[in-house]
């Protein structure tokens, strides 16, 4: 047929059978393996805050800004709250933001994205909405959207996953319209392969690795984002302890007392950096064909 | 052949596609027709260009929906094609026509095993579930590829192109059809590996009976293994028949000048490799006359004007060549038309 994939072409196949490598490999490696002990340190940390740390909304104005002890590891913020309590409890913000971020985006964005590949009218509608939506710096948005409800959790997790849908419905139409271009498409609809079917066992399952990525990423910005919705006062209530909030009060100390910022933001890096790791790692990993360069 | 008033499984008849609209339009088929007959093989020759694989995509319904523009009758059985439902094309396509692609590399989904393939076929169609694994099996077996059990469960990447083709076959062959339509199934592969799936599709068409519509530009590989040729150039079939009438008789100019630029071992090696001068005219004009007439050594102003109906120069062989004598007397003293007389 006229239509080959241009880069994908194995130079040659080995004729002789061999071990199938296992996907699972890719947590064998280094630095996944370190991704993901500092991801599940984090949710490990948030699970049992109760455990290692006091109560993080206790305050208690008589040691304000105090240094460390032995009962405030990490010394005390402006209100006198332990603030090793404040960062292991913020953990929780950012963590179930993240991740219902994550899920949200993913379910959304690919059913909206994999509609928009599939069909050619309400595809183009699709993506001239979508377009709209990116126009709208995201960060704008979620402020706007954060404004609308009463500050919480939840409020929180729709005003990120709306800006960060058009992104991944954009990632993910790309994605359909270039594997249903592609040979084994054609092939499938050769023996008789239908609409659904073609797209739940042809189509979606080549769209795993840029869409597992893409999660990852809207995962890692969406802890940055809550971050920022809390810094900015429009996040979870003020006495939630969360990442953002800390930093957002550290500032007025930041002259005398600069740790009281660095430790969120510290915690916020590390995770970040460890979610996008991970996300790249498992992209490589799904991608049986980069298996069979040996590449991982 | 012996049994001609056998009714074809399909007739094409005037099939005309046209691509894009205004300036950019493309005449990719002009009046195709041809009968497949029931267990018979049948080969589709020209060159790249010629429009054989979108004959065979138009059998099949994979043309895209817009903007390809198709006319005249693909008929199957009773059933009409041509403009055909989705849902009346799904139920033809696997179970009644299933087609065996050029690249076995890209036509195989990377991310499912070979035996999901076969089996998904299979399911398609009509057969169940838990029935299906076995099916899939039995097809690699048919296709007789080595250690088929442990090669269910193993991903295309993991397979050679031979294999893979093997694959592509059982495929094809999972929904039981009653044609086989083969795009040049054996081009992306090495030459020894070729002869094997030439045998392979030989044999399956035997055993099971099914027509075969072999699409190739290989004047070796249709000698060895077809029943009737057509001889496609520029969208038209110039010249068709039975095989050895074809051979024995060349009765169109670019059959003639496809014949001449084969090797010939007589001849020896250091005899020049002939070919065809100039090239395959532009399809976006309709041409009136003979299309191969600018290429043509015996071309006459005759040549150019607008086309006469197929003549037949034997019992079932048609040319549209208005000068077939000529071209005849020009070949008859060739190895290759000996070899066939």
């Amino acid at each position: 047929m006229s239509v080959t994939a241009p880069s994908e072409k194995p130079a040659a196949a080995p004729d002789l059978p061999r071990a199938r490598p296992s996907r699972l490999k890719v947590f064998a490696e280094p630095t996944t393996l370190i991704s993901l002990i500092i991801i599940g340190g984090f949710v490990l940390m948030a699970l049992c805050a109760p455990l290692i740390a006091s109560d993080p909304i206790a305050i208690s104005p008589a040691e304000r800004l105090d240094g460390p002890s032995g009962a405030a590891p990490l010394g005390r913020d402006h209100l006198g709250r332990d603030v090793f309590a404040r960062a292991v409890y913020g953990a929780r913000v950012s963590l179930s933001v993240g991740f219902a971020v994550a899920a949200l985006t993913t379910i959304f964005g690919v059913a909206i994205g994999v509609y928009a590949g599939m069909s050619r009218v309400g595809g183009a509608l699709v993506m001239r909405l979508n377009d709209a939506m990116m126009a709208i710096p995201a960060v704008l948005l979620a402020i706007a959207l954060a404004a609308l409800f009463r500050a919480g959790l939840l409020a929180v997790i729709i005003a990120i996953t709306v800006p960060e849908v058009p992104r991944m419905v954009r990632l993910v139409r790309s994605v359909v319209l270039g594997v249903k271009a592609q040979p084994y498409v054609t092939a499938a609809v050769s023996v008789g392969t239908s609409g659904l079917a073609l797209v739940f066992r042809h189509i979606l399952p080549n769209t795993l690795g840029p869409v597992l990525v893409q999660a990852t990423y809207a995962c890692a910005s969406a802890i940055i984002a809550s971050a920022v919705l809390s810094f900015l006062g429009v996040g979870t209530a003020p006495e939630t302890p969360s990442w953002g909030g800390m930093m957002a009060d550290a500032r007025r100390y930041f002259r005398i007392h600069p740790e009281l910022m660095l430790y969120p933001g510290i915690l916020l890096s590390l995770l970040v950096l460890a979610v996008n790791i991970l996300g790249d790692r498992l992209s490589d990993a799904l991608d049986p064909r980069k298996l069979k360069r040996g590449g991982l | 052949m012996n049994a001609p008033c056998d009714p074809p499984v399909l007739t094409v008849r005037d099939l005309s596609l046209q691509f894009g609209t205004g300036a950019h339009r493309v005449h990719a088929l002009d009046r195709v027709s041809f009968d497949l007959q029931r267990g018979k093989m049948a080969a589709l020759v020209g060159e790249s260009g010629c429009g054989k694989s979108v004959t065979a995509m138009a059998i099949m319904g994979l043309l895209p929906r817009h903007g390809a523009q198709v006319d005249g009758s693909i008929r199957l059985g009773a059933r009409e094609l041509v403009g055909a439902s989705e849902t009346a094309l799904r139920a033809v396509r696997g179970r009644r026509i299933a087609m065996v692609f050029q690249d076995p590399m890209t036509c195989l989904n990377p991310v499912h095993t070979v035996g999901m393939q076969i089996a998904e076929a299979a399911v398609h169609a009509g057969r169940d579930r838990a029935d299906a694994r076995t099916h899939a099996l039995q097809m690699l077996d048919r296709v007789k590829m080595p250690d088929a059990r442990r090669r269910l469960s193993a991903y295309p990447h993991e397979m050679s192109g031979g294999m893979r083709q093997r694959v592509m076959i059982a495929i094809a062959l999972a929904g039981e059809p009653d044609i086989l339509i083969a795009d040049e199934p054996t081009t992306a592969l090495d030459v020894t590996v070729q002869a094997q799936i030439l045998t392979l599709i030989g044999d399956l068409a035997g055993e099971l009976g099914m027509s075969i519509l072999f699409i190739t530009h290989d004047l070796g590989v249709v000698a060895a293994s077809a029943d009737t040729m057509m001889v496609m150039y520029a969208g038209r079939i110039v010249e068709e028949g039975p095989v050895e009438a074809v051979f024995s008789r060349p009765s169109h100019g670019y059959t003639a000048g496809l014949m001449r630029s084969l090797p010939s071992r007589r001849a020896g090696h250091k005899a020049p490799l002939l070919e065809i001068e100039g090239s395959v005219p532009r399809l976006d004009k309709p041409i009136a006359g003979c299309a191969f007439a600018p290429r043509c050594r015996l071309a006459e102003p005759v040549c150019h004007a607008p086309l006469p109906p197929l003549k037949a120069v034997g019992p079932r062989h048609l040319t549209r060549c208005v000068r077939e004598a000529a071209v005849y007397a020009s070949i008859r003293d060739s190895d290759i038309v000996k070899a066939w007389s």
